[in-house]
C-alpha cells in the first residue's frame, strides 16, 4: 500500500472522527452531568447547521471565512437559547423520571427537531459552498487532501482542548465534573447545582449547533442529517464512555479509522464495522473505554 | 438438630481491590437458628448475598443438603428451598396482597419441589389467614403499613415451603413491641415447620432470644462460632465490642 | 379471585373477548363503508395495533425496553415476499415462515443482549442490532437492496384442498383481520396466564422475583423471543399488504413506532398500543398534507404523555371514572 494511500485513509478516518466529536461533545458533556442520554441531541445539531444556513444566506453568502465562522457562532448561539427552553419546559421534569421515559422523552424532543426542521425549511436538500479559503485541496504526491477536512480536523482539535482545559483547569469546569460525580454532595456544600445543570445543558446545545454550522459545507442539508449523526455520536460516545469528553475523543478517532479500514477492506457494506464495534463494547465493556459503571 | 443443611467453606469475596470476604467458613444444621453478628463493614451483608446466589464468591464453596451449589444463580437456589427477606420488605407495591401472595405460589407450583397437595386458592387462603392479612386482601401492598408489609413478605417466602430461610435484619426499624413479636413469629415458624434460620442481626436481645448458634464476622474474617454462652464469653469476641479502640473502624 | 391488579387477570377475561370480537366485527365492516385508500390504512392499523401489543408485552408487562422492534418487522416482511413472490408459497405456510424467522432472530439477539446488558445500555443495544440488521438487509442483492423487493402478489390461502384466492377485492383485508385477532388473542392469552403474572412481577421488581424463585433471565429471553415472532408476524402481513417491502421497515424510526402507539394509549393496560396505533393513525391522515406536521405533533403528544400523562390516554380515563366511581377503596382493575 502506497503512502498516499495510507495518508489518504488517515485524513478520512480524522475528518469523519473531529466531525463526529464535534456532534458528540455537546452529548457527553450532558449525560456526564446530568445522566440524561439526550436522543434529541443530533436534532439539535441539524437546526444549528439550518440556523447557520438561513443566517449566512441572508446576509449574503459564506464565501469568506469570517461570515462562515460567524455562522457558526450564530447557529451555536441559537440552539443554545433553545437549549435553555428545553431545559426549563422538558429536562427539569425529568429527574424522578423512570430511565426508559427520559430516552422516550428526548425521542420525541427529536421528532419535534425534525418536524420543525420539514415545516419551515421544507425537504429539499441544499448544499453550502465552503468559503473560498477551504475551497479544493492540497495535493501532496498522489495524495489530495480537502481543505475541508483539515479544518474539521482542526476544529475537532480546538473544541477538545477548550473542553480539557475548560473542565479541568477552570474552577467552574471542575465544578461541573464534581457534579457529575456526586450531586448531592455539592448541594450539601451549598452549590447551586440547578444552575450549573443549565449551563451545562446551555453549553451542551451550544456545541451542538457549533457543530452544526461548522460542518454546514460537510455534508447536504436535509432533514435526515438528524438521523445520521444521532446513532454516530451515540457510538462513539458508548466505546468512549458516557460523560467522558476525552472518551468520547478518542472513540471518535478510534472509530474514524475502524470506518475508514471499513470502507477500504468492506467497501459494499458500508457501516458495518461501525455497528459490530459498537456491539461488541456494549457487550464486553458497557461502560466504554473511559467510562466508569453506573 | 442433627444433618447438616448448609455447609460453606472458605468463601472469598473482594470488590476490586477491597477484600470483604476472607476464607469464611460456616455450617448451618436442619432445624438450627443462626445468627451472624459483626459490626458494619465487617462483611455480615455481603456474606448473605454469597449464600443466597446475588453475589457468587470468588473462592470457596457452598454446599447445601450435600450439593454444590456455588455456581448456581439465586432463582435455582430459591428452587431447592431458600427463602429470603431484605431488610427493607420488598414485595410488589403495584399488585394487590392476594396477586402478591399468587405470584409466589404459582413461583413455587412451576419449581421441582411443587407438591400435588392443595390448590393454589387453597392454599392462598391458607396463608392469608396464617398471616392475618384476610382482611388486607385486596389492598395494594404499597399502601400497607409497614408492620403489614413485613408480614406478606413472609408470608410470601413461605408460600415457597422454603428450608431454609435467610432473614436480612429482620428487625431492623422496629419498636421494642413489634421486635418483641417478630421473635415469636419467628420462634413459631421454625417450631411449626421446622426450618432453618440464618439471619443478620443487630439487636442482641433478638439475637440471644433466637439464636441456637451465633457467628461472629470481623473484618470479613470469622472469628468465632458457637452457642450463645460460648460467645457471650468469647475473649476476642468482648474485645471487638466492649474494649480496644478500633472495634468500630 | 376477587380484585386483582394484574394486567389481564381473570374478570375481564370475557370482557376482553367480547371487545376483540367487537373489533373484528367492526374491522369486517370496513370494506364497504371505505374507499380504497381507506381500507389501507385500516389493514395498517391492524398491523400496527399487534406490532404495538407486541412491544408492549416486552415493555409494559415485562419491563424490556427495546428500541429495535424494526428488525423483526423487517424480518417477517421480508421472509413473507421471499417466500410468496420468489417460491410461490401460499398464505399461512409464509406467515408461519416468517414468525419463525422472527422468533429466531430474537432468540440469537436475545441470548446474547439479555445475557450481558442491563437497562440503557440493553436498550442502545437493540437499536445497535436493528441498524446492522438494516444496513445487511440494505446491501443485501437478493433482498433488492436499498429499493427492497416490489410487485408482491396477495398469495392465495390454502388449507388442504381448498383454494381462496386473496388478491380479489377486499379479500385480503379480511384476511388481515383475521390473522391480527388471532395474534392479539395469543398475546392476551399470554398477559393474562401464569407466566404473564410472573413477567409482571418480573417487571416490577426484578430481584423479589428472582428470589421467589422465577428464573428471571430465562423468562425475559422468552418473552423478547415470543415478541420477536409475533412482530415479524405483523411484519409479513405489510409484505402481501402494500406489496413492496423495503430496507425502510428495518430503520430505527420504524422501531419507534410501537413505542409511540403503546405510550400514548398507555403501557399499564392491555389494550393501550391499541387505542394508541388507531389514534395515531388518524393524527397521521389528518396532518399527512403539511409536510412535518405529523413528525412535530407526534413529538409533542409524546412529550405531553411522558411530562403530564404518564398512564397515557387511558390512564386518562381511568383517572376520571375513578373519580366518580364510589368505590375508591382498592384500585379498579382495568381491561
Amino acid at each position: 500500500m502506497m503512502f498516499a494511500d495510507v495518508l489518504t485513509l488517515l485524513v478520512n478516518s480524522l475528518t469523519w472522527a473531529m466531525a463526529t466529536f464535534l456532534v458528540a461533545a455537546g452529548l457527553t458533556l450532558i449525560f456526564g452531568t446530568l445522566h440524561i442520554l439526550n436522543f434529541s441531541h443530533g436534532g439539535f445539531f441539524m437546526i444549528g447547521a439550518y440556523a447557520a444556513y438561513s443566517l449566512t444566506q441572508a446576509l449574503g453568502g459564506s464565501e469568506s471565512m469570517a461570515m462562515y465562522l460567524f455562522g457558526a457562532l450564530a447557529g451555536g448561539a441559537v440552539v443554545a437559547v433553545l437549549g435553555l427552553a428545553v431545559d426549563r419546559l422538558v429536562l427539569r421534569r425529568l429527574g424522578g423520571v423512570d430511565d426508559a421515559y427520559v430516552l422516550i422523552a428526548t425521542y420525541a424532543l427529536l421528532l419535534v427537531c425534525e418536524g420543525s426542521t420539514k415545516l419551515i425549511w421544507g425537504l429539499n436538500y441544499r448544499s453550502v459552498m465552503p468559503p473560498s479559503v477551504l475551497d479544493g485541496a492540497w495535493v501532496a504526491g498522489h495524495a489530495v487532501i480537502p481543505k475541508m477536512s483539515l479544518f474539521i480536523i482542526a476544529c475537532g482539535i480546538a473544541v477538545f482542548v477548550a473542553m480539557e482545559y475548560f473542565l479541568n483547569r477552570t474552577s467552574s469546569g471542575r465544578l461541573v465534573k464534581a457534579i457529575a460525580v456526586d450531586a448531592w454532595m455539592a448541594r450539601l456544600l451549598g452549590v447551586n447545582v440547578r444552575l450549573v445543570y443549565t449551563a451545562t445543558v446551555a453549553i451542551g446545545f451550544a456545541l451542538a449547533g457549533l457543530a452544526g454550522g461548522l460542518l454546514l459545507a460537510n455534508q447536504t442539508l436535509s432533514p435526515s442529517l438528524a438521523s445520521g449523526f444521532v446513532i454516530q455520536a451515540f457510538g462513539v460516545i458508548i466505546i468512549g464512555g458516557m460523560g467522558s469528553v476525552s472518551g468520547a475523543f478518542l472513540g471518535s478517532i478510534l472509530l474514524g479509522l475502524i470506518d475508514a479500514v471499513g470502507q477500504w477492506v468492506l467497501p459494499s457494506l458500508p457501516g458495518l464495522p461501525f455497528f459490530i464495534a459498537m456491539t461488541l463494547i456494549l457487550l464486553l465493556r458497557p461502560q466504554g473505554l473511559m467510562g466508569r459503571r453506573h | 438438630m442433627s444433618e447438616i443443611l448448609l455447609d460453606a467453606r472458605q468463601l472469598e469475596k473482594s470488590y476490586g481491590r477491597i477484600t470483604v470476604l476472607r476464607g469464611v467458613s460456616l455450617t448451618i444444621g436442619e432445624g438450627e437458628s443462626h445468627v451472624v453478628i459483626g459490626p458494619n463493614g465487617a462483611g455480615k451483608t455481603t456474606l448473605f448475598k454469597v449464600l443466597t446466589g446475588e453475589l457468587l464468591a470468588d473462592q470457596g464453596q457452598v454446599h447445601f443438603r450435600g450439593e454444590d451449589i456455588s455456581a448456581l444463580p439465586a432463582h435455582q437456589r430459591v428452587q431447592r428451598g431458600f427463602g429470603r427477606t431484605f431488610q427493607v420488605a420488598r414485595v410488589f407495591g403495584k399488585l394487590t396482597v392476594q396477586d402478591n401472595l399468587h405470584v409466589a405460589l404459582e413461583a413455587h407450583a412451576r419449581s421441582p419441589r411443587a407438591g400435588t397437595g392443595m390448590r393454589i386458592s387453597e392454599r392462598l387462603q391458607a396463608l392469608l389467614s396464617d398471616i392475618g392479612l384476610s382482611a388486607h386482601r385486596n389492598a395494594v401492598a404499597g399502601s400497607l403499613a409497614y408492620g403489614d408489609r413485613k408480614r406478606l413478605e413472609m408470608a410470601m417466602v413461605l408460600a415457597l415451603e422454603p428450608v431454609a430461610l435467610f432473614l436480612d435484619e429482620p428487625t431492623a426499624g422496629m419498636s421494642t413491641a413489634e421486635r418483641h413479636a417478630t421473635v415469636q413469629l419467628l420462634r413459631h415458624i421454625k417450631k411449626t415447620r421446622g426450618l432453618s434460620l440464618l439471619m443478620t442481626e443487630h439487636d442482641m436481645d433478638v439475637v440471644f432470644g433466637l439464636a441456637d448458634r451465633i457467628s461472629v464476622l470481623h473484618y470479613g474474617q470469622l472469628i468465632a462460632s458457637g452457642s450463645p454462652e460460648a460467645i457471650r464469653n468469647d475473649q476476642r469476641v468482648k474485645d471487638i465490642y466492649l474494649g480496644d479502640g478500633d472495634a468500630h473502624a | 379471585m376477587h380484585a386483582s391488579l394484574f394486567v389481564g387477570s381473570h374478570l375481564r377475561r370475557d370482557l376482553a373477548i367480547l371487545l376483540t370480537l367487537a373489533l373484528a366485527l367492526a374491522g369486517l365492516l370496513v370494506p364497504h363503508l371505505l374507499n380504497r385508500g381507506l381500507i389501507f390504512i385500516v389493514g395498517m392499523v391492524w398491523i400496527n395495533a399487534v406490532f404495538g401489543l407486541s412491544f408492549n408485552l416486552l415493555f409494559g408487562t415485562s419491563g424490556v425496553l427495546s428500541f429495535g422492534q424494526a428488525m423483526f418487522y423487517a424480518a417477517g416482511a421480508y421472509a413473507a415476499a421471499v417466500f410468496t413472490q420468489q417460491l410461490g408459497w401460499p398464505l399461512l405456510p409464509s406467515l408461519l415462515i416468517a414468525a419463525v424467522t422472527g422468533g429466531v432472530l430474537a432468540m440469537c439477539i436475545g441470548f446474547v443482549a439479555l445475557r450481558r446488558s442491563e437497562g440503557v445500555y440493553f436498550s442502545i443495544l437493540t437499536l445497535a442490532f436493528a441498524e446492522l440488521v438494516h444496513l445487511l438487509v440494505a446491501n443485501t442483492s437478493f433482498l433488492g437492496k436499498n429499493d427492497g423487493l416490489s410487485a408482491l402478489p396477495r398469495p392465495r390461502l390454502s388449507v388442504g384442498a381448498w383454494e381462496l384466492d386473496l388478491s380479489q377485492g377486499d379479500m385480503f383485508y379480511y384476511c388481515i383481520v383475521v390473522v391480527s385477532v388471532v395474534l392479539i388473542a395469543l398475546l392476551r392469552w399470554v398477559t393474562g396466564s401464569g407466566f404473564g403474572r410472573a413477567l409482571q412481577a418480573i417487571r416490577q421488581d426484578p430481584e423479589r422475583a428472582e428470589f421467589l424463585g422465577i428464573p428471571v433471565q430465562r423468562y425475559r429471553w422468552m418473552v423478547f423471543t415470543l415478541a420477536g415472532a409475533t412482530t415479524a408476524a405483523a411484519g409479513s402481513l405489510v409484505a402481501p399488504w402494500a406489496q413492496i417491502v423495503t430496507p425502510e421497515l428495518a430503520h430505527w424510526s420504524n422501531s419507534t413506532n410501537p413505542i409511540l402507539y403503546t405510550l400514548l394509549g398507555g403501557s399499564a393496560y392491555f389494550w393501550g398500543p391499541v387505542l394508541g396505533a388507531v389514534t395515531l393513525s388518524a393524527v397521521f391522515y389528518a396532518t399527512r398534507t403539511l409536510v412535518g406536521l405529523s413528525d412535530l405533533v407526534t413529538g409533542m403528544l409524546l412529550l405531553l404523555v411522558v411530562l403530564a400523562l404518564p398512564g397515557g390516554m387511558l390512564g386518562v380515563l381511568s383517572r376520571w371514572t375513578r373519580r366518580d366511581s364510589p368505590r375508591n377503596e382498592t384500585q379498579e382493575p382495568k381491561p
